[in-house]
């Protein structure tokens, strides 16, 4: 059912666009308004939704530990799967964003014969998802080329490692054909394994979908189908610099890539894409398990009146000392005259 | 699996020996990258000399890689037990082999760039292109059958039936990848010293040294550092094969001798003659086949004679000379030797130049650091089936007690 409709619905969008665009002649549409209006709603939607979660409050610390926590200190604390510092958290969490540490530790459970139990190291949406994830990154890092000009030094260093090897002595981007290969295999997984594919819903297809058109469209428009990348320069560079001018002769390849590119940017604040910030805002993650150290107070415990001892015996003292009742603060000589007067 | 080469080692040593290969490593890539920008005139290559130490490091490594049968082969076909606990050691050290040998390819390449052409326009005539088919095909299958054979033993069941199936085919596999590199010479009219059909039975029998003699080194150094024992028969069965191997190897270096002098075959003669004694003025590789002389003899002297085969000391010292000797024969008189005659007659020497020196030692690190990984989880692995079993035979002999 959720595959079925996020395919509906993905298919569409690109018909949607070549209609669109082929018979209605929306360029203007799908190259200027829709791409401004789907970042505009990316970045406040981003901000909003990442400030509303930045609000909600954490008063324990709750952090998901795997190793020994600090103790005495005979006992080996695991500093960074157990953190009680800052710097834990944060090694923790860079080897969580860089390098999806906890999925590095999965693992499937087997039954054998005779019933033995086994587990075994589950790589490969470890592996998958860090191909898909870098090849993502470091081909967005190489599309600024598009939008800056002159283009900067590191992204030429980056093109050149990156498409190291070549064919017919055109560079062949890795990334690009990773990003493809990762998300086909991301989907795969979820069509394949029952188990998977019992919990994905639609919103988990419809992105796949999103990225694998994005990602095709991509290497059609640049080994394949030879787009006028000119063109598509002038088109970016006005976008970015507010004055955006539509040349002729794009091909509608490209405009089924930018709206594509629009719909996932404007799904993005909406969806589990939100992993992206939502990593950082994880409480189970980005806390110092230091429940035992520390004292944390609840930001919203009621204020409650006390009425201490010490108030007590300052409004009392002279009728205790009176009755003879003992005191920790004795009556000093005036007043002790008094009472006795 | 993966996981198993991060457990902490006990042993510090070992976590500077990965950094000092790490440091290596990033020199051979500076280098590396200084040819890439220079191109491969920073080598000792020329006009002449188009292969160099790259390509002879290769063929060594090949031989290497291929020595894995020599475990796998006993064990799998004649049930020789006691290879059991190393077979997977040998297909390791297949890996890390197999890696350095497409690395030594691909920095022996003028347009690294454009290899993919290799797989996008085909050339099943060259046997280069066979050798690519059957090397990275045997890196794949000593993968394959490493990883699920050590996976299953770590988990204590048998390992998939699918598995066995690889290792029937990488049997006759390894054969072929040493048998390709060897035609990838003795393909050539052009050179009399590679023109001769020996080049494949020898290519083999000197692997089946050379791999086995550096299987019992890598087992003393796993024994002195992690505390892992091969086991006493199953080394004094490999330093049986390393002394067959040995012999046959000798025994087909010189019978090269007999036919290029008995029968004075111009052509023969002046590859040998350069080699060993120094041809038209130019001697610069007789040192070295003098040591190759002097080590094969004092490797057979050691080997031979059971006596000093079983004795570790000497059995050691018998297993690096192999190594030595072997490596120069191999790789450095072998391919360069071919080629120092041209087709005219003249001579051309070689000095390879110190980039690319510093790149050969580069690859040697990163092999040994895969091969150092590789054993990381071997052992993890076997300390742990080691302390299962000692346990459950503690368990029987107490229920039997009782």
């Amino acid at each position: 059912m959720g595959l079925g409709f996020s395919f509906l619905i993905a298919c569409a969008l690109i018909l949607g666009v070549m209609l669109g665009v082929e018979v209605l002649g929306l360029n203007y549409l799908f190259a200027v308004i829709i791409p401004y209006l789907a970042f505009g709603v990316f970045f406040f939607g981003f901000i909003a939704k990442i400030l509303k979660w930045a609000r909600s409050p954490v008063p324990f610390r709750i952090p998901t530990t795997c190793g020994q926590q600090k103790s005495l200190p005979w006992i080996k604390q695991n500093k960074i799967d157990n953190p009680s510092s800052k710097a834990g958290v944060v090694a923790r969490m860079a080897l969580e964003v860089l390098l999806f540490r906890s999925l590095f530790k999965n693992t499937k459970a087997d039954l054998h014969e005779g019933g033995k139990l086994t587990y075994q190291w589950e790589k490969w949406l470890w592996l998958f998802g860090l191909i898909f994830h870098w090849s993502f990154f470091l081909v967005i890092v190489r599309h600024l080329r598009f939008f800056l000009d002159p283009v900067p030094g590191f992204i030429r260093i980056l093109e050149n490692v990156d498409g190291f090897f070549h064919v017919d002595l055109q560079a062949l981007y890795l990334t690009g054909f990773g990003l493809l290969l990762a998300v086909t295999f991301l989907f795969l997984r979820r069509v394949v394994i029952p188990q998977v594919r019992y919990v994905s819903l639609a919103a988990d297809y419809f992105p796949l979908f999103v990225l694998f058109t994005i990602a095709a469209t991509g290497i059609l428009m640049r080994y394949f189908s030879r787009v006028d990348v000119v063109a598509i320069k002038e088109l970016a560079m006005g976008l970015v610099t507010f004055s955006p001018t539509v040349p002729e002769g794009i091909s509608v390849l490209f405009y089924i890539h930018i709206f594509m590119v629009s719909t996932l940017l404007a799904y993005f604040p909406f969806s589990k894409l939100m992993h992206m910030g939502g990593i950082f805002m994880s409480p189970t993650r980005n806390m110092a398990n230091n429940n035992r150290a520390e004292r944390h107070i609840n930001p919203w415990n009621p204020v409650v009146e006390v009425h201490t001892y010490e108030a007590y015996e300052d409004e009392f003292r002279e009728k205790m000392a009176a009755v003879g009742l003992p005191l920790e603060k004795e009556l000093s000589k005036d007043e002790a005259a008094a009472t006795k007067a | 699996m993966l996981e198993k080469a991060l457990i902490k080692e006990r042993n510090n040593s070992f976590y500077g020996w990965l950094f000092f290969l790490l440091v290596l490593i990033g020199i051979g890539m500076g280098a590396y990258i200084y040819q890439l920008i220079e191109g491969l005139t920073v080598t000792g290559m020329s006009r002449d000399i188009s292969w160099g130490l790259y390509i002879g490091q290769f063929t060594f490594f090949v031989g290497v890689a291929a020595s894995a049968v020599m475990l796998v082969l006993p064990y799998y076909l004649h049930n020789v037990k006691e290879f059991g606990r190393i077979t997977v050691v040998g297909e390791f050290l297949a890996i890390g082999s197999v890696i350095m040998c497409m690395l030594f390819i691909l920095v022996d390449m003028g347009m690294p760039m454009r290899v993919l052409n290799m797989i996008l326009h085909p050339t099943p005539t060259s046997p280069m292109f066979w050798d690519m088919v059957v090397l990275s095909g045997y890196l794949l299958l000593n993968l394959f059958i490493g990883w699920n054979v050590l996976e299953a033993e770590s988990k204590g069941v048998h390992p998939p039936k699918w598995v066995k199936v690889l290792i029937y085919i990488s049997i006759p596999w390894a054969v072929s990848i040493h048998t390709v590199t060897a035609f990838l010479y003795s393909g050539l009219p052009g050179r009399h010293y590679w023109l001769t059909a020996l080049i494949a039975p020898k290519f083999l029998a000197s692997a089946f040294a050379t791999g086995p003699a550096l299987l019992i080194i890598i087992c003393f150094l796993l024994k002195k550092f992690a505390g892992f024992d091969a086991g006493k028969e199953a080394i004094r069965k490999l330093s049986l094969i390393v002394t067959y191997s040995m012999c046959i190897t000798i025994f087909m270096v010189a019978v090269e001798f007999f036919t290029a002098f008995y029968s004075q075959v111009p052509g023969h003669m002046a590859t040998l003659q350069y080699l060993f004694a120094g041809l038209h003025g130019h001697s610069g590789f007789v040192p070295f086949m003098w040591v190759f002389a002097i080590l094969s003899v004092v490797a057979l002297v050691l080997l031979i004679p059971k006596k000093t085969r079983e004795k570790e000391s000497t059995l050691l010292i018998g297993c690096i000379s192999v190594f030595i000797s072997m490596w120069i024969e191999k790789g450095l008189s072998f391919v360069i030797g071919g080629l120092v005659e041209n087709p005219l007659g003249r001579i051309t020497e070689y000095t390879p130049g110190l980039a690319e020196i510093l790149i050969i030692v580069g690859i040697w690190a990163i092999g040994a650091f895969i091969v150092s990984v590789l054993y990381k989880i071997v052992v993890s692995v076997k300390r742990e089936t080691d302390v299962y079993s000692a346990n459950t035979i503690q368990i029987s002999t107490r229920n039997e007690g009782l």
